[in-house]
């Protein structure tokens, strides 16, 4: 038993394992550095084995090493806990260029290979940054300190790199007591990962003069406002040994230009170099249901500062609470880099096939100085009406305004043509009302016709077969007068005489017997006196006869005629 | 066969327009191009009049135009072909509310006769017609029936389709007189005049989305119709001033 639910288990394990999509990503902390900048390449997948990233330059050089990991997903589709394997190599290029790194492999431990996806990486020359001039004093002086920056004007919104610069006619060996050239509150700023704090003295000439010079402390400031905007000295101790020197640098001016005016209503206040792109968990929903908008904003310059794009909903979707913003912003040269993806959830208050606009949003391009305005594509979703919820919707707006945004979602989608024309009233329709009871009555009254007429030919047949009987019954007693037969014979009259009154009466029923009394009744009511006489001396003689002695044949004729005149008298 | 072939491509020709006018509404609503809306809206119902769909979107667009005495008209249309209309009776509510918070609107029919003239004068006349034949079924077997249970249930029946058919045939001929009838008229103007006689204008103006009862419907071919205003006074008014429900 065990073993057959272990194989079941197994197999379904297979086949979850067969039926996971492999997946093979390259990607980068930066797509846009300088010489010299740090950057680091990472491989994700699901699948395990030996990492490999194709079409690394001779120039890129491996400085923070190669690290792998293994990290666990919940894959809330499907409810499974996915493995992710990871992969990462850290380091810088030595010459500027743009290069296509990739794809990467992924060798699984049978020997299959994985392919994954290109990057591209633009590397720039070295930013060098520049200084103004010093004054007479501090170039008299044993050591004095710049600070440089590689603008000196910048718009609104764009990222400048500013870094402390020190000139000593004495070989530094360190340095202490450093106070920032960054002290006031509110300003952003950003050290660069590839600023050194420690010391790298070179020799340099400056202003005809061989000085010990040293960069320290390289940020990425963005200004805040427009306007001029001035960077506090520095100051530090120069050492060497024991014996140092204090210095305080001079300031650093930075004019902010505003933005041009004229920014398009999608302005998200982004700066710098932007792309947008969109989607969405479902294309079928029911009325009132929710789904997730994607929408993920990525670029390079002021990212970080960049505010919420407008979605662009058509009428009835309505987005339900606040987005859930997720930043994957990494500070380089160029500016703040990265991803910054809204999660919306929007409910459906209307119905029917609709196709959801581009989500657009505008940015300043810092190169052509233009805004910009770049577009997700549409998306087409089906929604299937359920009439209850717009009536929950009704009930929940409060105001006319809110109706008035809901009519989109109360449009008819399909035509219902209704007929106004009727039959009532016509021919037709009263025809068709009383033609059915007519026909009921008709068919009562021939059914009651047919069957009355069947109980008067069942009379007339039951009359004559009475009749028969009585014809019977006087060919009897005729036969029995000289038959010396006494009671056969008055009995025989007695059954003619109840025979004659029965088809007088009309009695069909052959079960009945009818008394005398009856018979006495009917002729009383008849009002036949002298026959009720007659018939009741009949039946006397009948009975008496029967029952006395010493009658002859003679005598019997007279109860035979007496028969004969009654039923003569009843008119049979 | 030339003949047939031009029929039909005439009618798959026709077809084909009477739904992109109605599709085209739906996409120009859709994109808040309301003027247009109403335009392919109309159009959709000359080719199909009794369309309870392009009605009511008609409404809404007249509605979003703010023209709300004509979406009140065509929520009206919705109602009379359609009674039990909750959607459009909301939509008409809500447009009195917008021309003037004091109006109130109440259906000429009652919940109960709204759900009874939903189905058409000629649901229920068919549905009388078969009321008669269940009865006339019923009275042939009440009286051929010999067992006296059976006599009972048929007796039951005879009278429950009795009322049925007496029921349905009242039913009828109220839904095809609401149906059929125009009764009523709704000023989508601004303002119109109101006339003592036709040549004398009186003092009294009839406003925006104010309902007239047609004293005098079957008047087809006059200039002017003598109306009932809802507080019972009568006026005379130009037939072209007002729209019919």
């Amino acid at each position: 038993m065990m073993h057959k639910v272990l194989s079941v288990l197994g197999l379904l394990f297979c086949f979850s394992a067969v039926a996971q999509k492999s997946r093979v990503v390259l990607s980068a902390s930066k797509t846009k550095i300088e010489v010299g900048e740090t950057i680091a390449f990472k491989v994700e997948s699901n699948i395990e084995g030996s990492f490999q990233i194709d079409n690394i330059p001779s120039s890129f050089v491996n400085g923070g090493g190669i690290n792998g990991g293994v990290n666990y997903q919940m894959d809330y589709n499907t409810g499974n806990l996915l493995v992710i394997y990871s992969y990462a190599e850290t380091g810088a290029f030595t010459k500027p260029g743009i290069y296509k790194i990739g794809p990467a492999y992924v060798k699984s431990r049978s020997g299959q290979s994985y392919v994954g996806n290109v990057i591209t990486i633009e590397v720039s020359k070295k930013i060098h940054l520049s200084n103004g001039d010093p004054s007479s004093q501090q170039l008299a002086a044993p050591a004095f300190g710049m600070i440089q920056l590689n603008k000196t004007s910048i718009y609104e919104g764009e990222s400048i790199i500013v870094g402390a610069k020190v000139y000593s006619r004495f070989q530094p060996t360190r340095i202490g007591n450093y106070n920032t050239f960054i002290q006031r509150k509110g300003i952003e700023f950003q050290e660069l990962k590839n600023s050194s704090r420690q010391l790298k003295v070179r020799e340099e000439k400056f202003h005809g003069n061989m000085f010990y010079t040293f960069e320290y402390d390289r940020n990425l400031i963005f200004p805040p406002g427009t306007g001029s905007f001035t960077l506090d000295p520095f100051s530090m101790d120069v050492m060497q040994g024991f014996k140092g020197y204090s210095l305080q640098s001079s300031g650093a001016s930075i004019e902010i230009k505003p933005l041009p005016n004229g920014a398009p209503d999608d302005f998200i206040g982004a700066v710098g170099s932007f792309s947008v792109s969109r989607r969405i968990d479902t294309t079928k929903i029911k009325q009132g249901e929710v789904f997730k908008m994607t929408v993920e904003v990525s670029g390079t310059g002021n990212i970080q500062n960049s505010l919420e794009p407008e979605l662009n909903l058509p009428k009835g979707f309505v987005v339900y609470g606040d987005p859930i913003v997720t930043k994957d912003i990494s500070y380089g040269v160029n500016g703040a880099e990265g991803t910054i993806e809204y999660e919306f959830n929007i409910q459906v208050t209307t119905s029917g096939s609709i196709t959801i606009p581009g989500t657009s949003i505008s940015y300043f391009d810092l190169e052509d100085e233009v805004y910009k305005t770049v577009t997700t594509g549409k998306h087409a979703i089906e929604i299937e009406r359920d009439k209850s919820v717009i009536a929950e919707e009704s009930e929940k707006q409060t105001t006319d305004e809110a109706i008035y945004k809901q009519s989109a979602s109360e449009l008819r989608i399909k035509k219902e043509v209704k007929s106004t024309e009727s039959i009532f009233g016509s021919t037709l329709f009263w025809s068709g009302v009383s033609a059915p009871l007519l026909c009921a009555f008709l068919f009562i009254f021939l059914v009651r016709k047919r069957e009355k007429e069947a109980d008067e030919i069942e009379t007339k047949q039951a009359i004559q077969r009475k009749d028969k009987e009585l014809n019977e019954l006087m060919a009897s007693v005729k036969s029995l007068l000289h038959s010396g037969e006494n009671d056969a014979y008055y009995s025989s009259i007695e059954s003619a005489l109840r025979k004659a009154f029965e088809l007088k009466m009309g009695i069909t029923d052959n079960d009945r017997i009818l008394n005398k009394s009856e018979m006495f009744d009917f002729l009383k009511k008849s009002g036949q006196v002298e026959l009720l006489e007659s018939v009741r001396s009949l039946f006397r003689t009948c009975e008496e006869s029967r029952f006395g002695f010493g009658v002859s044949a003679g005598d019997r004729q007279p109860a035979l005629n007496q028969l004969e005149s009654i039923i003569k008298a009843l008119k049979l | 066969m030339k003949h047939l072939t031009l029929i039909i491509a005439l009618f798959i020709s026709i077809f084909s327009f009477a739904g992109s006018n109605f599709d085209e509404g739906i996409d120009a609503f859709q994109d808040s191009n309301y003027v247009l809306a109403i335009e392919k809206f109309q159009a959709s119902l000359a080719e199909t009049p009794n369309d309870v769909a392009s009605y009511y979107n008609l409404g809404l667009a007249h509605q979003e135009s703010k023209q709300f005495g004509k979406a009140i008209w065509a929520f009206e249309k919705v109602l009379k072909l359609s009674p039990a209309d909750a959607d459009a009776k909301e939509h008409i509510e809500l447009c009195y509310a917008k021309l003037n918070e004091n109006m109130t609107w109440e259906p000429r029919l009652n919940r109960f006769k709204s759900i009874l003239y939903g189905y058409s004068g000629m649901t229920w006349s068919i549905l009388a017609i078969i009321f008669s034949f269940a009865l006339a079924i019923s009275i042939i077997l009440f009286v051929r029936a010999r067992d006296l249970s059976y006599k009972r249930l048929f007796i039951a029946l005879t009278f429950v389709f009795v009322c049925s058919l007496i029921s349905s045939i009242l039913i009828a001929y109220g839904a095809s007189n609401y149906a059929e009838q125009t009764r009523f008229a709704v000023v989508t103007q601004e303002s119109i005049p109101t006339y003592k006689d036709e040549s004398k204008i009186s003092e009294v103006t009839l406003k925006e989305g104010d309902q007239v009862e047609i004293l005098n419907p079957k008047t087809e071919e006059k200039d002017f119709i003598e109306v009932s205003s809802q507080s019972g006074d009568t006026y005379l008014v130009k037939r072209t001033d007002v729209d019919f429900i």
